[in-house]
């Protein structure tokens, strides 16, 4: 194992046997249930990584293995460095114990000394916001005050590879807020490896680097350029020959076909070789009309969490309601600074006579917007950490 | 753990001496669970830590009670004392065995999340046990002034007889543990087992008043010789028997091996609990 790996899976299986016994009946059936089947990947130090994939498709054992909780039926598992082995935050809390009690007993059942762990109490108490409740029992807290207790015992302790199971999004707004800027600091300390398990790509999808799918056991796919074209495939109706990788300069899809009107392309694209922050850029739509009624379309362009930030159309443009040319050629100008660097889909939607819908928020293609040149610029280190994170 | 730099996991069982090696690793965590369970234990009630005072000496009351009432016999040892010295060594068993054994039922959230090995929770109980036990002496004290008998030098023994009385519990801890994680039938009947298992022993009635084919069995249970253990500690009277150490050698033995039994089921508690 090279020094700058920090995870080292080969050839790994985990089988369950599941013994489903009827007393009534006297019957004892044993069916052998996999839920890895030969999963191999490495995890370099510093990378966070998604494991994503269906319920059921292996993801939270493959965790469980990670942690250690339980051993795999075959295979090697090394892990370079310390291990927060936790599946879900609070798991060690006593419910009769205070707070400030919790905080000892956890972080001690996680690997920690008193001694380490008490500079970083009122940190951690800090943190989590929960101030006078403290010194009060946990079993009186409130559901979100008990997550946020554990997951700032979490966060403050030092460690070398982070494991969360679908703990990510608790809390309130000003809680995610938190915790994805405390996440981020991990982040970009470039030692730090952290693996997330969702089942939703969306909420994860801006804060890692890989992402690692399994469906029914199986690695079918590790990277991130993947994902995001498979994600993006899955959550668009109409099955499109293949989206262009987010990193081509100039994206289009291909033609299809509607009733009563035909797409012969969609581009975005810039003047100049790619679309960055710090210049316009223009999204193009070219058709035909087939029947001779009004046509319309409107764009809108959505994160990658599938949230619309803005929207353009034609509806509102006189041009558009000229039936004499039968090519259209639809051109939207978008400013410079409109949109940071970062994954963004553009869907479409077409409307014929100004009510008859036709395509709706059809997922077309996906762009990449590379960041500033302007690396070093002061004004954009110091731009605000906006939560990434919408559930 | 925090400290190792590699680990590895692989689907080999961990031999024996790792297995052990593992505990002591683990050691502190065996403190922060038992401080953990005494602090719960107390939590929100009056009395606080006198409980572990007044429950031995409720006890206590009503066992010499009866004893006098029925006349049960203790040779020349006052009755009081005689039940005392023999709860000391029977308590601290008995609540291994029972807390040892729900100690992995209880701990079920903690076994699915977060690795540490198993065979540290029969420990953690021990030690609260032995904290009991403690509480328990100190109720002793009174008790020999109040009867004026002086205290035997051979009470210097005392951390070989909690050995002893230790691995009499862990003993049968870790048998009934790896075997209730898939057979729960079991952790019905252990309370009563338990509270049968004290009349095969002489903690209330000497062995002297059974009739002689009978008494192999308080001569060869080592938990019936743990408790003459206690007494032989404290009353000048009692006579050391040599057996006692043949089953105390026996004994370790067979907590080991059940040490052994538990580590070997201890990948699945995870999976089946």
């Amino acid at each position: 194992m090279t020094e700058d790996i920090a995870i080292s899976v080969s050839n790994l299986s985990k089988n369950y046997s599941l013994r489903s016994s009827n007393i009534l009946e006297n019957k004892k059936v044993t069916n052998d249930f996999t839920a890895l089947n030969n999963v191999s990947f490495d995890i370099r130090k510093g990378e966070s990584v998604a494991i994503i994939g269906a319920n059921g498709s292996g993801k939270s054992t493959l965790l469980k293995i990670l942690a250690g909780v339980t051993k795999p039926t075959s295979g090697i598992i090394k892990l370079n460095g310390s291990i927060a082995s936790i599946l879900d935050v609070g798991a060690g809390f006593h419910p009769e114990l205070s707070g400030r009690e919790n905080i000892f007993v956890n972080a001690q059942l996680l690997g920690f000394s008193k001694k380490e762990i008490e500079p970083k109490v009122d940190e951690i108490i800090e943190f989590s916001g929960i101030g006078n409740f403290i010194n009060e029992p946990v079993k009186n807290y409130s559901n979100g005050m008990f997550l946020r207790l554990a997951f700032s015992i979490v966060v403050h302790l030092e460690f070398d590879i982070y494991l969360f199971d679908e703990v990510l999004g608790v809390g309130d707004a000003e809680f995610r807020y938190l915790t994805s800027r405390k996440l981020n600091q991990l982040k970009n300390d470039k030692l730090k490896t952290i693996i997330y398990v969702s089942h939703e790509v969306s909420s994860i999808v801006n804060v890692c680097d890989k992402f690692l799918e399994l469906n029914s056991g199986s690695m079918i796919s590790y990277g991130k350029a993947e994902i995001i074209k498979n994600y993006i495939k899955k959550s668009s109706k109409r099955v499109l020959k293949d989206f262009p990788n987010g990193k081509a300069t100039i994206t289009e899809c291909d033609f299809f076909m509607q009733e009563g009107f035909r797409i012969n392309a969609v581009r975005v694209f810039a003047k100049e070789d790619s679309i960055k922050e710090n210049r316009e850029f223009n999204i193009q739509l070219e058709a035909d009309r087939v029947v001779a009624k009004e046509l319309d379309f409107s764009f809108g362009i959505e994160d990658l969490t599938g949230k619309i930030l803005f929207g353009c159309s034609t509806l509102f443009l006189p041009e558009s309601k000229n039936l004499s040319t039968n090519k259209l050629l639809i051109n939207f100008t978008i400013p410079a600074f409109t949109l940071t660097s970062g994954n963004y889909i553009l869907n479409l939607t077409a409307i014929i006579d100004m009510t008859v819908i036709k395509l709706q928020f059809q997922k077309i293609l996906c762009f990449t917007i590379e960041s500033n040149v302007l690396e070093s610029n002061p004004l954009l280190i110091s731009r605000p950490n906006y939560p990434f994170f919408n559930k | 753990m925090r400290n190792r730099r590699i680990t590895t996991y692989t689907s080999e069982r961990d031999s024996l001496a790792t297995s052990m090696g593992k505990v002591w690793e683990y050691k502190s965590l065996i403190w922060v669970f038992a401080k953990r369970d005494l602090q719960v234990k107390y939590a929100q009630t009056y009395l606080g830590f006198s409980w572990s005072v007044f429950k031995p000496l409720l006890a206590l009351s009503i066992y010499v009670f009866f004893g006098y009432f029925l006349n049960w016999s203790s040779g020349d040892m006052p009755y009081a004392l005689y039940v005392l010295t023999g709860l000391l060594g029977w308590n601290l068993f008995s609540y291994i065995i029972s807390n040892g054994v729900s100690a992995v039922h209880e701990s079920t959230d903690l076994i699915k999340k977060i690795y540490f090995p198993k065979s540290i929770l029969p420990f953690s109980k021990t030690v609260v046990g032995l904290f009991e036990s403690a509480i328990s002496l100190i109720v002793l004290i009174p008790l020999l002034l109040y009867y004026q008998v002086l205290i035997s030098w051979k009470i210097i023994f005392i951390p070989l007889v909690l050995i002893f009385n230790i691995a009499c519990g862990l003993a049968i801890s870790f048998l009934a543990a790896s075997i209730s994680i898939t057979k729960r039938d079991l952790l019905q009947v252990l309370p009563y087992l338990v509270s049968m298992a004290i009349w095969l022993t002489p903690v209330f009635l000497s062995a002297s008043i059974f009739p002689a084919e009978f008494r192999f069995i308080f001569d060869y249970n080592p938990i019936a010789n743990v408790i003459d253990l206690w007494r032989w500690m404290i009353f000048d009277e009692v006579e050391f028997k040599s057996m006692w150490i043949l089953s105390f050698i026996l004994t370790l033995g067979f907590m080991v091996f059940s040490f052994y039994l538990y580590t070997v089921r201890e990948n699945k508690f995870a999976d089946s609990i």
